[in-house]
């Protein structure tokens, strides 16, 4: 199992349903979510371990979006 | 391959006393109990925690530096029965038995770290962290802690379901 946690830019649910589609016919997504009232606004996909992270920021920035990994610095 | 541990390389920051106070109140730790710091440093927040309860205590920490200070200040302490001090890939653990733990750690280290502790700490453990939550979490309590030296920070609590 793999888990991929991303910064967007999706803030509301209308941009969250625009992403629906995308990932739920994802064939190695089995669980995913997107926080709208996190500050980070997190994609969380949990997938199969073969499952490419850049894909997964390619899926996001080709549907009009942005996202990053998060942070790593205190 | 990268092994996973060195995904959450963070470096050796110290909490405040009053931070580390606060996060084991929160804790309400009860007699028994097994404890985990998480990247423990010089383990304080142990030695601090053993005050708490009749804790177990186990601190996971990969700098040589911090490892070393951990031993001086265990031994000072007289807490060597009931505090221990690992170098290992917190990943590879079984972390089953653990009842509370201790974390302070980037939101992408924390969220590297969140699918273990969702399938693998048993239910009701408790989660301290501060300054950053744990991404897709909800915590329990989320506290805007005023420190004594007037500054702000977030404390999270989480109890696993």
């Amino acid at each position: 199992m793999k888990l991929v946690i991303l910064r967007t830019d999706i803030k509301t649910k209308k941009k969250v349903k625009k992403m629906r589609p995308v990932f739920n016919s994802h064939p190695v997504i089995s669980k995913w979510s997107i926080d709208t009232e996190d500050i980070d606004n997190v994609l969380r996909i949990e997938a199969e371990d073969n499952l490419d992270e850049d894909e997964v920021k390619k899926l996001v920035t080709e549907n009009g979006f942005y996202c990053e990994d998060l942070p790593d610095i205190i | 391959m990268t092994s996973n541990i060195q995904r959450i390389n963070e470096p050796y920051y110290h909490s405040t006393e009053d931070i580390i106070h606060k996060k084991l109140e929160l804790l309400n730790l009860k007699n028994g109990e097994v404890l985990v710091d998480l990247g423990c440093g010089d383990a304080r927040n142990l030695i601090e925690a053993c005050s708490f309860a009749k804790i177990n205590c186990i601190g996971y920490e990969i700098l040589p530096e911090a490892i070393a200070d951990a031993h001086v200040n265990i031994a000072k302490s007289g807490l060597k029965d009931r505090i221990e001090i690992r170098n290992e890939d917190f990943f590879e653990t079984d972390i089953s038995t653990i009842n509370v733990l201790i974390i302070y750690l980037t939101r992408y280290a924390l969220g590297a770290l969140s699918l273990k502790l969702e399938n693998e700490l048993p239910k009701g453990a408790r989660i301290v962290t501060h300054q950053f939550d744990i991404p897709a979490w909800k915590a329990d309590r989320e506290i805007d802690y005023l420190q004594k030296n007037g500054q702000r920070e977030k404390i999270y609590l989480y109890t696993k379901k």
